[in-house]
C-alpha cells in the first residue's frame, strides 16, 4: 500500500526564518470536495495512509472533522506540525489512536535560543509542551530538524534530546533552496552538507533512537531512494493538485507547474496517479539520458537540488546559481 | 522539613499543560523529566502557579474536595516535596 501526503492548508501560525514569504501570506485550505474524492477513491488506488502537512495542518478550520472522516473511512493518518495546537487537539488524537500513527514535530535546534531564532520566541517550548502531552497520553511522536547554518553544530545534541524526550526518532533534512533563504544566510554549502551528513551517519550507528535523513542527502548513485519515485508516496497540495514532490509547494505560486500532474477537481485520483506513474517514468528516462551524456554534476548528486532544477521550482536567479560550490553547474538545468 | 507556611515557585525551565480532563503534564526542560499530575495534583499545581502558600493550597483542596484538613495538608506537602526534589519547583 502507498501513502498520500496531503497539504491540508498552506497557511501557518508561525513565521519561520527559513520558510518563504508566500507561505506567510497564504490563505488556502484543502476543500471538503477534494477530501471526499481522496477518501472515496484512495483505497481502491492502493492508498491506506494519509500524512497531513502544510503550512500547519492542524490549523485547517475543519481539522477535527477531517480526522473523524479519515478514520471513519478506515485510513490511518499522521501529521507534521510545529506542535502549537497539540495541547488543544490531543483528545481528538487519543480518541482516534487506533488510526493515528504519530506526529512529527519540527524542532530546528536542540537549544531553545537556536530554535526560537528560526521559528519565533516561545516556539521551542511549544514543541516540548506538545512532546509532553504525547508522552503523558501515550501518543507517538518523532522530531524533524531542518539543517541550517545556525543549527548545524547541534546535530549530536539533537539526537540526545530526542532520546531523552522519548521521541520515536529524529530525522534531519536539508533546507530547500530559494532566493528568500539565501538572503538570510541559512544555507549550507555543498561541502558543509556532506560534512553534516557524515556526522549524522556516524551518530546513527550509536544512537539509542532511530536517526534518519530525509531524501536530499548526497547520493553516489544518480538513482537515489525517494518515496515518490519508488511510487510509495504521492503528494497532493491544498488546491487539489497531485504533484511529483511536496517540496517548495506553492513557491512562486506554483508558477512552473512542472511537477503538477493533475487536479482532483477535474479528474479521478486513479487518473491522476496514472499520470504520476508516467511522469516518474519520464523523469527517470530524462535522468538516464543526462547521466549518459555526462551531464550529471556534483550538485546533481544532492537529489532535491537536482529536482529543484529539473522542475524549475526556483527562478534562474536562484542562489544555487551563485553558490560558490555550484556556480559551474546550476545555471543550465533542463526545462520541463 | 517542608512546612505549610512555605511558598515555593515554579522552576522557570518547567512547562506545564492542562490536558482538560483534570490531568496536567509537566516537563522540565533541563532534566527532560516528565510528570503527570492527576486531578488533585493539578489543583495543587494551579495554586503553585498563582503563588499561594502551601497552607492556602490545602484550604483550597478542602473547599473543593471531600477531604479532611490532615489529609489535604499531607497531600500538598508530599507532592510539593516530591516536586522540590525533582527541581520542578524551588523554595522562595
Amino acid at each position: 500500500m502507498s501513502r498520500l501526503v496531503v497539504e491540508l492548508t498552506n497557511r501557518c501560525n508561525l513565521r519561520c526564518g527559513h520558510c518563504y514569504d508566500e507561505r506567510h501570506a497564504a490563505t488556502g485550505d484543502l476543500s471538503s470536495e477534494i477530501l471526499d474524492r481522496i477518501l472515496a477513491e484512495g483505497q481502491v488506488c492502493g492508498i491506506d495512509h494519509l500524512s497531513f502537512t502544510g503550512g500547519e495542518p492542524t490549523i485547517h478550520p475543519e481539522f477535527d472533522g477531517i480526522v473523524r472522516r479519515v478514520c471513519g473511512a478506515g485510513y490511518t493518518f499522521s501529521f507534521v506540525s510545529n506542535g502549537v495546537r497539540v495541547p488543544k487537539i490531543h483528545p481528538l488524537l487519543v480518541e482516534h489512536r487506533r488510526w493515528f500513527q504519530g506526529a512529527t514535530f519540527s524542532l530546528d535546534g536542540a537549544r531553545e535560543a537556536t530554535h526560537d531564532a528560526l521559528r519565533g520566541p516561545g516556539s521551542y517550548r511549544q514543541v516540548l509542551r506538545a512532546a509532553s502531552v504525547c508522552v503523558v497520553k501515550n501518543l507517538s511522536f518523532t522530531l524533524n530538524m531542518v539543517l541550517t547554518a545556525r543549527n548545524r553544530g547541534e546535530v549530536s545534541e539533537m539526537v540526545e534530546l530526542a532520546a531523552r524526550l522519548g521521541s520515536g526518532g529524529v530525522r534531519f533534512g536539508h533546507l530547500m533552496p530559494s532566493p528568500d533563504i539565501a538572503s538570510r544566510g541559512l544555507e549550507l554549502s555543498l561541502d558543509e552538507r556532506r560534512s553534516v551528513e557524515a556526522e549524522i551517519w556516524r551518530l546513527r550507528e550509536s544512537a539509542s533512537v532511530p536517526v534518519a535523513m530525509a531524501p536530499g542527502y548526497f547520493s553516489e548513485s544518480p538513482f537515489f531512494p525517494c518515496a515518490p519515485l519508488e511510487l510509495e508516496e504521492f503528494n497532493l497540495d491544498y488546491r487539489g493538485n497531485l504533484t511529483l514532490c511536496c517540496h517548495l509547494s506553492g513557491y512562486r505560486r506554483g508558477a512552473t507547474g512542472a511537477d503538477v500532474l493533475g487536479n482532483l477537481r477535474r479528474m479521478s485520483l486513479a487518473q491522476a496517479l496514472e499520470r504520476f506513474r508516467q511522469r516518474v517514468g519520464v523523469y527517470l528516462a530524462d535522468k538516464r539520458d543526462r547521466v549518459a551524456r555526462g551531464e550529471f554534476s556534483e550538485l546533481d548528486h544532492f537529489p532535491c537540488l537536482y529536482c529543484v532544477k529539473y522542475m524549475d521550482k526556483v527562478s534562474r536567479l536562484s542562489p544555487l546559481a551563485s553558490h560558490p560550490r555550484s556556480s559551474a553547474t546550476a545555471t543550465g538545468g533542463p526545462s520541463c | 522539613m517542608l512546612t505549610l507556611d512555605r511558598h515555593v515557585g515554579i522552576h522557570p525551565e518547567v512547562v506545564s499543560t492542562e490536558l482538560g480532563d483534570g490531568e496536567t503534564a509537566l516537563l522540565h526542560l533541563k532534566t527532560k523529566t516528565y510528570f503527570s499530575l492527576n486531578g488533585t495534583g493539578a489543583r495543587i499545581w494551579w495554586g503553585l502557579q498563582r503563588g499561594l502558600s502551601l497552607k492556602e493550597i490545602s484550604q483550597l483542596l478542602q473547599s473543593e474536595f471531600v477531604v479532611d484538613s490532615e489529609r489535604a495538608d499531607r497531600s500538598v506537602v508530599e507532592l510539593v516535596d516530591d516536586l522540590l526534589r525533582q527541581q520542578i519547583v524551588q523554595a522562595l
